[in-house]
Order: C-alpha cells, then sequence, then structure tokens
C-alpha cells in the first residue's frame, strides 16, 4: 500500500519509449546509447525496499505491505529512501540488484520532507554507492533519468526534464521542510525513495510523489532535492519517532471528551524499534469515525516532550 | 500542541545528541503518564 503516491495508473514506461520514431535520428541513436550506458552504471546502487508494517482501520489493526525503492549512499550500508515508505514499518528489506536481500532497519526520519535513512544488515558484493551531484549545476531544462520499482517492477528506467525547482514550504504544507524538484519523469507507485539521477550518474534527489487527476502519470513528479536530504538526514541526524497519527484539534478534544483546549498529537501506530516503540507509547487499536473523520481513539495522546538538555524547548512544547 | 509545537518536539528531537534522556508525557485512558528514554 503507498499513502502518498496515490494518484497513479498502470504506466509502466519502458526502454522503448526512448528509441521511438522521434529518437531514429544520429542524435536520437546517440542519446538511447548514453542512457543505456548511464542506466548500467547506476543500476548497481539503487535498491528494491519492501516493508511490512500495521494500519488501523475501523474493524481493527490490519497488516499491509509497501514497496518502494532507495539508493545506497554510504559503503557502511546506509541507503535514502523515502519516508513514506519506510517510517512507520516494523520490518524492513532492500533488495539489490541480481536478488540479493539483506534487512534493514531505519535510522533517521523526516517525514516533514518525505525523507528516511536506512541501515542495512550488510552490503552484498556487487553493490555500488551512488555518488552525490552538485546541484548547484541544475537547472530547469536538464535532462534526468529515475531508476526504481514502479508497481513493483523491480529496475525500471524513465528520463524526462527537471520541469521546475520549488523552495521549502513552498507546494506542500505536509512536508515544509523539503525542497523539491519537479520533473516531467513518469513516477508511479514503487518509484517512491528510488534516486533521480543527473547524466553524469550522481544523485540529485529522491522521488517523492506525483500529482495526478487521471490516476495515472501525468509529468507532474516531486523529487526531493539531495541539499534537503543531505541536510536532514546526515547533518541534522533527523531521528525515527517511527510514529504516525494526527493533530487533536480542539474539536476532536470536545468530541472525545477530553478538558477544553486540551492539545497534543494522537497516536495511531507505533513503528516496532522506533523511539516511541522502546519507550513504551502505544498506538490505537481501532479507528472511528468522527464526523467524517477517522480517528485513533484507544492509543496515547502526546502532551508534551521535553529533553533534560533542552529546558527552554521543552516549556515552549508543552503549550500553544 | 499545535503545529507550531509539532515544530518544536520536531526540533527538540533533532537537537538531542545520543543517549540524551527525553520524557514524553502522555494521555492514556484518562491518566497522565511521563515515558522516558534515552535519544538513539
Amino acid at each position: 500500500m503507498s499513502r502518498m503516491v496515490t494518484w497513479t495508473a498502470d504506466v509502466v514506461v519502458c526502454l522503448a519509449m526512448l528509441a521511438g520514431p522521434a529518437c531514429l535520428g544520429r542524435a536520437g541513436r546517440v542519446e538511447a546509447e548514453t542512457i543505456r550506458e548511464l542506466f548500467k552504471k547506476v543500476a548497481p546502487s539503487v535498491v528494491v525496499i519492501r516493508a511490512r508494517g500495521r494500519d488501523v482501520t475501523e474493524s481493527g489493526e490490519t497488516r499491509f505491505s509497501e514497496t518502494g525503492s532507495g539508493v545506497l549512499i554510504s559503503t557502511d550500508g546506509k541507503v535514502m529512501t523515502a519516508a513514506h515508505v519506510v517510517h512507520s514499518m516494523d520490518q524492513i528489506s532492500v533488495e539489490f540488484l541480481g536478488g540479493e536481500t539483506v534487512a534493514a532497519w531505519v535510522v533517521g526520519s523526516e517525514p516533514a520532507a518525505d525523507l528516511s535513512l536506512l541501515q542495512l544488515e550488510r552490503v552484498p558484493a556487487g553493490a555500488r554507492v551512488a555518488p552525490m551531484g552538485d546541484l548547484s549545476r541544475m537547472e530547469v531544462g536538464d535532462e534526468v533519468i529515475i531508476v526504481g520499482a514502479p508497481y513493483g517492477f523491480s529496475y525500471s528506467l524513465s528520463s524526462g526534464l527537471i520541469s521546475a525547482h520549488w523552495l521549502p514550504n513552498t507546494v506542500y504544507k505536509t512536508m515544509p521542510l523539503a525542497e523539491f524538484f519537479q520533473t516531467t519523469t513518469t513516477i508511479n507507485t514503487g518509484n517512491s525513495g528510488g534516486p533521480m539521477f543527473n547524466m553524469a550518474g550522481e544523485v540529485i534527489g529522491i522521488v517523492s510523489h506525483n500529482i495526478s487527476k487521471s490516476g495515472g502519470s501525468e509529468g507532474l513528479g516531486f523529487v526531493v532535492t539531495l541539499n534537503t536530504a543531505r541536510q536532514l538526514l546526515l547533518e541534522k541526524r533527523s531521528i525515527w519517532s517511527g510514529l504516525e497519527g494526527l493533530m487533536l484539534s480542539d474539536q476532536l478534544a470536545d468530541l472525545l471528551n477530553l478538558p477544553p483546549r486540551t492539545s497534543g498529537y494522537i497516536i495511531k501506530t507505533v513503528a516496532k524499534g522506533s523511539m516511541a516503540g522502546q519507550i513504551g507509547a502505544r498506538g490505537s487499536r481501532v479507528l472511528v469515525n468522527i464526523e467524517g473523520q477517522e480517528v485513533p481513539i484507544s492509543g496515547d495522546i502526546i502532551l508534551s516532550m521535553a529533553s533534560r538538555c533542552q529546558p527552554a524547548a521543552s516549556r515552549v512544547c508543552a503549550r500553544r | 500542541m499545535s503545529a507550531g509545537s509539532i515544530a518544536c518536539v520536531r526540533e527538540t528531537m533533532s537537537q538531542m545528541a545520543s543517549g540524551t534522556l527525553f520524557t514524553v508525557q502522555v494521555l492514556r485512558a484518562g491518566h497522565i503518564l511521563h515515558l522516558t528514554g534515552h535519544a538513539p
């Protein structure tokens, strides 16, 4: 189940599209050969991610699986991917080119930018660390490729252009920390978390989602830039909370018979092994529909958080 | 806890050094509990 890339269709990009009638000229063949070589170069750094988790519905707790993509970025086994693929999941496995599969766990996650960092149990022989690109050289109009597992079809290639560049907090309220490249490159369910490469084979972004009215890929893909990924996952070390839930609004507080102006975060699920799981936070086992909104009702509600090193921050966090 | 406070929690989490003691106050079945742990 993919919860963010949901407006897509059964469109699978094939290499034949790259060598269609418009590409039969000399320049077209050269371009196709270049992309062919580029694909061979980058594919060993791309991984297919399969994760299992729990969801809560009105009929109780259910289990589901998610398929996404990722990219190996270090020799010690760090993999960048999208948060919506792994953030609330209990069990994660990573498949490399050739089919070798290794276990992995989340070591950093920032849902507000749809980014997560995995640690592999081991790095298979033959795996290749993807070089990171220099984004200062990238502009709207530049050619890019994406390799991933749309609808589970591993190591599928698509190509296109960077069609726009969005600074943080300009496109999505739910992902305010992410700087995005918009791309014409085809993105479908399963591409999430996969790398976008420049034509030098360097990673320049991590696939997040697309926008579509038809349900099919309409050339409106959004890729979190490598600058954001570097900053949040490698420099700032975003901790994996493992929490999924929703804000407790005044209206919900009233409907749940909580004291007036109670504020907090209603926990829906807690991923095994996450920080929230380790301290014993509990998710809900059932949802109820309250005035059109599905609300987890039997889990914890987080009221505040305090760190011993940050008393000022803890005071702010406890009040609204 | 408003959206701003969620950002504050996020900031608190991102600034915690590994091993830092933290406390999360939760409401569970009508009771307030304090869950403690160390940052990974």
